[in-house]
């Protein structure tokens, strides 16, 4: 096993992956996954469905356990069976495709259920910080309504909000606008946009190449289960390395 | 001649004309009917909780407990009300278990205890059954959502899943409990001094077949007519997917 080795700016990283396996029954989808994802950095990963790229995130907040290697988020180690996995899932957001709203209850309780009931603060401090936050992702004046009330890229964003009322440390974000009509797309990356602006750690998986560019430190691009290349956004949309990536771009930048 | 009229003399003094027996008989009918009213009220709670309980272990992953979870819904889905009720009345005492108690200070016959618990059992098997189907109706997404933000996970059952899987299957448990309200004439057999029991009472006593069982029709109809209302505005009032709802919690839309 690798030993954690501090990074030339003497950060440690956020998270960590290490030799991490993943199997769905007999498909190998996790082939041996090494990266590490520093504070403030924003990472879009890429790769060809079916890769593994949901996996990767879902795997950070153990919706899915890793079944080798070790997966070190915020200095708990996933592959130990003893972690304290609540703690780690408070510490990690998660927006999905498909919002995930819960439709009983009203925007603002969506809001403000995870941090009165894990966090155990208030129910008018948390009434004050949902508030806030729908602020922020511009939409307090629906703070009332329900969520089927909502558009798909008002839903997405109160999905946003929802996670951020834990004050994760990391927001995962499982391609988030691939379930928006393409007019919402734009409402809801601009969400991201001022996340990323505000010095937020995120992890993204989306197929907003033009986003992507513009937002992201680092580009992964994973195939066959692995990180096949890293890079700056340039390096890798002007310059990438791999054969495969070089498929991968000429398949979805011209279509 | 001489004899029915001395008859008629003893018999109390009311004219006799159709229903008459039924006015005469009021108080009698109308203490059946909060017998069963009560009786139901409380097999209803027996059979809501251990519906849930049951519904919710035969969802989970784990072995043992499911395996007796399911061992209890067939068993109890699986044989007659009638006969259950039996083994509760006669069989229980005889495996040493007390069926008459006192409950802060008001006594429980044995009948009433043995019914409401073969009641609420039975209909807790086939409430299990319709929360059962309600769980697996809710999107996995709904649970993810819910361990993602730190909830456990007997938070995210009570606070995300139970209380949509249950607004969904309102309708047939509406159809579980006015079932259940019904069922409860059977429990007249052992004793039970429900809306029935005093209906075979009145009848004994008046042999106006015909008119006491026709207005006990009526009688359960007044019970269950208005529950099955109340389940419907229910239904309207925490259903989230329905416009109406909407405006019924007062949301801006």
């Amino acid at each position: 096993m690798s030993i954690s080795v501090d990074q030339p700016n003497g950060r440690t990283p956020l998270i960590e992956f290490r030799e991490v396996h993943k199997h769905f029954g007999k498909l190998h989808i996790l082939r041996g996954v090494n990266e590490k994802i520093m504070e403030g950095e924003v990472i879009v990963i890429l790769g060809p469905s079916g890769c593994g790229k949901s996996t990767m995130l879902r795997c950070i907040n153990h919706l899915e356990k890793i079944d080798g290697g070790d997966l070190i988020v915020d200095g708990i180690n996933l592959g130990d069976p003893h972690a304290n996995v609540n703690r780690i899932r408070g510490e990690t957001g998660m927006v999905f495709q498909q919002f995930n709203l819960f439709p009983h209850l009203s925007v603002l309780q969506n809001v403000m259920l995870a941090p009165m009931k894990v966090r155990g603060i208030s129910k008018d401090a948390a009434r004050e910080k949902g508030l806030k936050l729908l602020k922020r992702v511009g939409i307090e004046e629906k703070a009332d309504a329900f969520p089927i009330q909502l558009s798909g890229g008002q839903q997405q964003r109160v999905a946003i909000a929802r996670s951020l009322a834990m004050d994760p440390k990391i927001m995962l974000f499982d391609e988030p606008t691939s379930a928006l009509d393409p007019e919402m797309i734009r409402e809801v990356l601009d969400v991201m946009r001022g996340l990323a602006q505000a010095g937020m750690t995120m992890a993204i998986v989306t197929h907003e190449m033009a986003f992507a560019r513009e937002v992201a430190n680092r580009v992964l691009f994973i195939d066959g289960g692995k990180v096949c290349e890293s890079g700056t956004p340039a390096e890798f949309f002007d310059n990438p390395k791999e054969e495969r990536a070089k498929d991968f771009l000429s398949k979805i930048l011209k279509h | 001649m001489i004899l029915l009229a001395e008859a008629n003399a003893a018999a109390p003094a009311v004219s006799d004309y159709f229903g008459s027996a039924i006015v005469e008989y009021l108080p009698y009918f109308l203490r059946g009917m909060l017998m069963t009213i009560n009786i139901s009220f409380w097999a209803a709670i027996v059979s809501f909780a251990i519906g849930l309980v049951v519904a919710v272990l035969r969802v989970t992953p784990s072995g043992g407990l499911k395996v007796v979870a399911t061992a209890f819904t067939e068993f109890f889905r699986n044989t007659p009300l009638y006969v259950q009720v039996l083994v509760f009345y006669f069989g229980l005492p005889k495996l040493g278990i007390q069926l008459k108690f006192s409950f802060f200070g008001i006594e429980v016959g044995d009948s009433f205890s043995a019914g409401t618990l073969a009641l609420g059992l039975y209909t807790g098997a086939y409430v299990a059954e319709a929360i059962r189907s309600g769980l697996l109706a809710i999107p996995r997404g709904q649970g993810e959502a819910a361990r993602s933000l730190g909830l456990s996970v007997l938070q995210t059952l009570r606070l995300v899943v139970l209380p949509q899987a249950i607004r969904l299957v309102l309708p047939p448990l509406g159809n579980l409990y006015s079932a259940m309200l019904k069922n409860s004439a059977l429990l007249s057999s052992i004793g039970v001094m429900d809306l029935m029991f005093q209906a075979d009472f009145v009848n004994n006593r008046t042999f106006k077949t015909f008119e006491v069982f026709t207005s006990v029709v009526f009688f359960y109809l007044m019970l269950t007519l208005p529950m099955g209302w109340f389940v419907h505005w229910l239904e309207k009032k925490y259903n989230p997917l329905r416009a109406k709802t909407l405006r019924l919690q007062g949301a801006r839309i």
